[in-house]
């Protein structure tokens, strides 16, 4: 296993009321964990859980939650390592039920234990909105929230205690730094732009919710070359014939537009206005043949977006859903040989139903995901499988074949 | 199928890819190459012999065998390797094993290939015998993370070991690396 280069990692995480996990209970390692278990053992819940640690999940909502709150309600306790030290933060959140399904926060209550710092063994109730770009803006905030706020000066943990207000701020960061990568997320690249516009200051203009990841995708990959080209050709060099073997070259044409627009001044004045933008039209060289994004086939075009947020997103946890869907295994086992390397810079943490992939990491990185009456469960395999069942497997290893093999021919099956 | 056909039985089509070209650099023979590939001492042990004979149907007249030793004894693996392929019987059937991690160690022994081939920001320090060190894909992937501009680039062995076996020359391993040597005399005696 690589060392993490990571100061902050999620050491543990505890899910009640969260779809199927009902007291779930999982620890992650450092660098890189897979999930493995049948369709609705709850795999997929749990990276959706972790997701829900992001700020920019919860940030979203409008109020707090009160004691009084009649939705159902979602507890997640995260145990985070940070430098050493075990700090832990209480989620409560209530989510939507609504037919969409789609677990929108509409509540949320922030609570921290620092008491390998502070020897207190209290919880503290501490929004992370009072931290913005790691700076406490508790004072501004509570302007902005308009309301008077139920935490007073003087009373947070930090107050006086650097130490602790900076392993918060270093778990906010690690917070916002987790992205999810779904199975879905980049299949289809017929619903992928060939084309789109940026304003004067580059940002992106427009844009429909359909394919709205893929054109996010374009959009990054364009922003990357404007604002770190090194970083741009390390991605480039790296999904190249000579790498990857993925393309032959990637170009962009921009055509500069501009149009009129009027702005209605006081008095009734019109003054006419130009705009100026620019027309981005990515084009990929396979071979001898040109062709746009959403000309790629759909195992190309996922395993471009793919490594392309493994290497250059600023992410400090990775969460992605099944790498395997549509890539070919060829390449797959580099896919994951990718993964493992970068996962020693960022924790990554991913579901899979592949036997290749589980050819291709280590027994130690194998966590099973297993459903019975009480919910989800999860348990690393020397766990799962028991001093015995991880004699038979070595042995298995030894003699006849892989892990993949293994867990396909039910060696896994309780 | 004109010329030599080697098999080649390996981990990934990276280490095939490596191991075609170190054998194109040393011989100006024509050759082809078919491969098989599979993880791990277990289906190494039981494919074997299955592969052996239909690189023998496809008319290989070498065979070349890279193994993980990651978790075994390489000595008692590769002495099963070699009885599995005796056992067998192969007539005029010529057969080598390499462990995986002298791959990557052979990768390991000019650095200056090492920083034009992974456009590096400087040269790593030249390791005068690459295979005594323990973990040379380890230490590759240290190595390129260390000496790339502000330290972005990793080191993935299935992408990137082609790239730098392309920038190596062959005296340059023979040189630092015995086992390289013993790979050289097989694809000489191979091809003769």
């Amino acid at each position: 296993m690589p060392d993490s280069t990571q100061t902050t990692t999620l050491l543990e995480i505890t899910i009640e009321g969260y779809r199927s996990c009902q007291g779930t209970v999982f620890r992650p390692n450092p660098n890189l964990s897979a999930l493995i278990g049948i369709n609705g053992a709850g795999k997929t819940n749990i990276l959706n859980a972790i997701h829900l640690l992001s700020p920019q999940e919860v940030r979203r909502y409008s109020r707090q939650v009160s004691e009084d709150e009649s939705n159902a309600r979602t507890s997640i306790v995260a145990w985070f390592l940070d430098k050493g030290k075990k700090i832990g933060l209480r989620l409560t959140l209530v989510l939507s039920s609504s037919s969409r399904n789609d677990g929108e926060v509409l509540g949320c209550k922030e609570e921290w234990n620092f008491a390998s710092i502070t020897k207190s063994t209290k919880w503290f109730e501490i929004p992370s909105f009072i931290f913005h770009d790691g700076k406490y803006v508790y004072e501004r905030e509570m302007i902005l929230q308009g309301k008077r706020f139920f935490v007073r000066q003087g009373q947070l943990p930090f107050e006086g205690n650097p130490e602790t207000f900076d392993a918060m701020t270093r778990i906010i960061q690690f917070r916002q730094g987790i992205n999810y990568y779904s199975a879905s997320q980049f299949t289809a690249p017929t619903r992928c732009p060939s084309n789109f516009e940026v304003d004067g200051d580059k940002r992106l203009e427009g844009g429909t919710r359909i394919g709205r990841n893929h054109l996010q995708f374009l959009y990054d990959l364009y922003s990357l070359k404007e604002k770190n080209e090194h970083l741009y050709n390390e991605y480039v060099g790296f999904i190249s014939r000579q790498q990857l073997g993925l393309i032959s070259r990637l170009s962009w044409k921009e055509i500069k537009l501009s149009s009129y627009t009027a702005e209605v001044k006081s008095q009734g004045k019109v003054k006419k206005v130009k705009r100026y933008k620019t027309l981005v039209i990515p084009r990929i060289q396979i071979g001898s043949s040109y062709l746009t994004f959403n000309q790629l086939s759909e195992g190309t075009f996922k395993t471009l977006a793919m490594i392309f947020y493994i290497m250059t997103d600023s992410s400090s946890c990775l969460l992605i859903e099944e790498p395997e869907v549509c890539v070919h295994h060829g390449l797959l086992t580099r896919i994951i040989a990718t993964i493992r390397s970068y996962s020693s810079a960022k924790q990554v943490i991913f579901s899979t139903h592949s036997d290749l992939v589980l050819d291709n990491i280590e027994q130690e990185d194998v966590f099973v995901v297993d459903m019975n009456k009480t919910g989800t469960h999860v348990a690393s395999l020397a766990k799962w499988a028991g001093s015995q069942g991880i004699k038979a497997l070595n042995a298995y290893l030894c003699e006849s074949g892989t892990l993949g093999e293994y867990w396909k021919s039910g060696g896994l099956a309780p | 199928m004109s010329g030599y056909h080697i098999g080649i039985i390996a981990e990934d089509e990276s280490d095939v890819a490596v191991l075609k070209h170190f054998a194109s650099k040393l011989t100006s023979r024509r050759f082809s190459v078919s491969k098989f590939t599979g993880k791990g001492c277990g289906p190494l042990k039981r494919k074997t012999p299955g592969w052996c004979k239909a690189f023998l149907e496809k008319g290989c007249s070498a065979i070349v065998l890279v193994h993980d030793r990651d978790r075994n004894k390489e000595d008692a693996l590769r002495r099963d390797l070699e009885k599995i392929v005796a056992d067998l019987k192969l007539q005029k059937m010529m057969f080598v094993v390499i462990p995986c991690e002298e791959l990557e160690a052979w990768l390991l022994s000019d650095t200056k290939a090492l920083k034009s081939a992974m456009n590096l920001a400087s040269i790593p320090k030249q390791i005068l015998h690459p295979e005594t060190i323990d973990s040379p894909k380890e230490h590759l992937s240290k190595l390129v993370h260390a000496h790339s501009k502000l330290n972005s680039k990793r080191y993935v062995n299935s992408v990137h070991n082609l790239l730098i076996a392309k920038a190596l020359k062959v005296t340059a391993i023979s040189q630092r690396c015995p086992s390289f040597r013993h790979f050289e005399s097989f694809v000489s005696s191979a091809m003769a």
